[in-house]
């Protein structure tokens, strides 16, 4: 027999046991052939480009979920940043846009199409103007489509008026999406180093310097792994832990792999990238906390925490990388605190506070993620909370990014419970005292000499 | 050139549209054509390809590249593309990838890249398969099965093999207390269906209450645990 029954075994386990699965095969799709006079002519372009580019997207994928056995959860397309299309047409109202994206995507059966998106990091200009203050309308008239802004980066600095502006933003998207629990915010991140080719939403896009279209595949496993550290036992060296996720992060990464080439081949559109991430989901034993539990904290948030996390990141990064070709997107260890029940005892417990979280993103790789915070939280304060993730990842050469939660009448403690992938939030205490001084002063942070690097 | 769907409103209804070669033609374009009647022919296009040697085209259903429009094809450039081709059928593309539901994009006769790659598009059966000592396994699949034990297990999965034409290559099979697992390779690169049949039909032999029987291509396990 090629393969040992133990092996067989195993990733039968894996799958059928510890919720194996490709988190999403992301299809990018670039818009640019799409630019018109007008918004409404721009919509027609942009709803005929996605559904005729991804219409065999759901029927592959499916396809090749059933063929191999493996899982595939989210089907999703990710366009260009619309802003880009946003400077020629005659109006500055782009809600007609995400509005055919969402209608493009209910027509070919996607879970989310991501691209709503701007770069603004050195400035911005009139289609970024316009997408942003449209962002709000968009989020509250679509169901599919995700929203992204990138305010920051390490070779441009911070441009600390688009996070002002962008605390606007979340705050008023929360208010026009109230009813539905403020699940707007929750299709909404602010982003420093944004990556061109992020298969996960909210903070999926088609970069410029991609192709027509292109295939891009993310993974999960946080069940796997956590399986594997916990049968190393309460003994094990932290060297061996690592090993071990190491081991187990190279097999994940190699499903990602399998699936995203293949279905891929089966579209006939070039592979891109595996984006070897940790993603976990609300469901039981899907929990990057879990695992970070399982290196012996008691709750994640305890002292010990981010040395876990690094360690956890570094050892999926490394094992991952031998596992694809082409490794891209974010590849770390997600955070995200609702979609993550063991984020969310935690939070609830009083194990896991603001600060802590704040601290962790440093090592993992994204940033504050689906945190839910008082409704009554100011935009000043939104805008300051931005700023430090954003400083945390210019300083640091990381991508880092902002999904806050202000929903309207929640208070520290009070809980919104969405299902499925995006879970259960629970409103986190934010320091009572005024950042009020420091959002007065706007203007842009400059890059940091780390950024020099010509 | 890019031809947009201006061009197409702005041109007569049920003329043909003559663009220069190479052209790219967006869909929505092709479709504003399409519903009004427009046919939209390269200058001097000589075969389907747009090549200006048809006789010594080799381009298939992808456009020769920009560069060498309205030239011979040298014989090793001729090679070049074709060993390109099989890697990446975009290769020098400069047209959308053709749509099967777009007449206009996709002739009935044209094979897409993809298919040209994979052959017809109801096969997905790895054309071969290498393990891990590089010996070519075409077509092969693990069968795996677990349940509580009783008479005739082996044999009702033997059966369900040979009933879809599948050749068992290697069988394993444990008992612990009282429940067994049975894992088997089989080639079914000679079955009567495609593999989605054929892992149907086994699958089916699954019950609730007995065993399950799982199917799955031979690669998931040789991407997972081999390099």
């Amino acid at each position: 027999m090629p393969f040992h029954e133990r092996e067989i075994l195993e990733t039968i386990r894996m799958v059928d046991l510890e919720t194996l699965d490709i988190r999403t095969t992301t299809l990018g799709i670039s818009l640019r052939g799409c630019v018109r006079s007008t918004v409404s002519a721009t919509a027609d372009a942009v709803y005929e480009r996605i559904t005729s580019a991804g219409e065999k997207l759901v029927e592959t994928a499916n396809s090749v979920e059933r063929d191999y056995g493996i899982p595939i959860v989210n089907k999703r397309v990710a366009v260009t940043p619309v802003a880009l299309l946003g400077d020629a047409v005659d109006s500055d109202d782009l809600v007609p846009i995400a509005q055919a994206m969402d209608r493009a995507g209910g027509e070919i059966g996607i879970d989310y199409a991501g691209g709503f998106s701007a770069l603004v990091h050195g400035g911005s200009s009139l289609g970024d103007r316009r997408l942003i203050s449209s962002i709000p309308k968009a989020l509250a008239s679509t169901s599919r489509v995700c929203s992204s802004v990138n305010v920051g980066s390490t070779r441009a600095g911070i441009n600390f008026d688009a996070c002002i502006e962008m605390a606007g933003v979340i705050k008023e998207t929360a208010r026009l999406t109230e009813a539905d629990g403020g699940l707007g915010c929750a299709k909404l991140v602010v982003f420093t180093n944004a990556v061109e080719d992020n298969p996960f939403i909210a903070g999926a896009m088609h970069g410029i310097g991609m192709p027509d279209e292109v295939i891009n595949c993310g993974v999960s496993g946080p069940g796997v792994v956590n399986a594997s550290v916990a049968q190393l036992g309460p003994d094990a060296s932290l060297g061996a832990v690592c090993e071990e996720i190491k081991k187990i992060s190279f097999k994940v990464t190699r499903m990602g792999e399998l699936i995203g080439r293949e279905t891929a081949k089966r579209l006939g559109v070039p592979f891109g990238i595996v984006d070897l991430s940790l993603a976990p989901t609300p469901a039981s034993g899907d929990s990057v906390a879990d695992i970070l539990e399982g290196f012996g904290l008691e709750r994640v948030g305890a002292p010990g925490t981010i040395l876990c996390l690094a360690m956890l990141n570094d050892a999926v990064k490394k094992g991952g990388s031998m596992a694809a070709s082409r490794v891209g997107g974010l590849s770390g260890a997600f955070i995200p605190v609702s979609e993550d029940m063991g984020m969310v005892r935690a939070a609830e417990e009083g194990a896991l506070s603001y600060e802590k979280l704040e601290a962790m993103t440093a090592v993992c790789s994204v940033g504050i993620d689906m945190v839910a915070v008082p409704g009554d939280t100011s935009a000043e304060t939104i805008a300051a909370m931005i700023g430090d993730q954003m400083a945390i990842g210019m300083i640091n050469d990381k991508t880092t990014a902002v999904r806050l939660l202000p929903l309207p009448g929640m208070k520290e403690g009070d809980t919104v419970d969405w299902g499925g992938l995006l879970g259960k939030a629970v409103a986190m205490r934010i320091s009572p005292f005024s950042s009020d001084g420091l959002t007065r002063r706007g203007g842009r942070v400059p890059p940091p000499l780390n950024g020099l690097k010509n | 050139m890019i031809l947009t769907s201006d061009r197409i409103d702005a041109h007569p209804q049920g003329q043909p549209l003559e663009v220069p070669r190479g052209t790219h033609v967006t869909s929505l374009a092709r479709e504003a054509a399409e519903a009004r009647g427009i046919s939209i022919v390269e200058a001097g296009a000589g075969s389907t390809c747009g090549c200006a040697a048809p006789e010594h085209c080799s381009c298939g259903p992808t456009p020769a590249p920009p560069s060498m429009m309205g030239t011979p094809v040298p014989d090793d450039w001729a090679r070049t593309m074709e060993r390109r081709r099989k890697v990446d059928p975009s290769i020098w593309s400069t047209s959308p990838t053709p749509k099967p539901t777009s007449p206009a994009a996709a002739p009935s006769t044209a094979k897409s890249p993809a298919a040209a790659v994979l052959g017809p598009a109801e096969t997905h059966v790895d054309a071969c398969v290498m393990d891990s000592g590089g010996e070519c396994r075409e077509g092969v699949v693990v069968v795996t099965a677990v349940g509580r034990n009783r008479p005739h297990v082996l044999a009702e999965l033997a059966t369900g093999i040979a009933d879809v034409g599948g050749d068992i290559q290697e069988i394993s099979q444990r008992i612990v207390d009282d429940w067994f697992h049975t894992i088997l390779t089989v080639d079914i690169s000679r079955t009567k269906g495609a593999f989605p049949e054929a892992k149907a039909a086994l699958e089916r032999l699954s019950r609730d209450d007995d065993y399950t029987v799982r199917v799955q291509h031979e690669r998931v396990f040789r991407y997972m645990h081999r390099i």
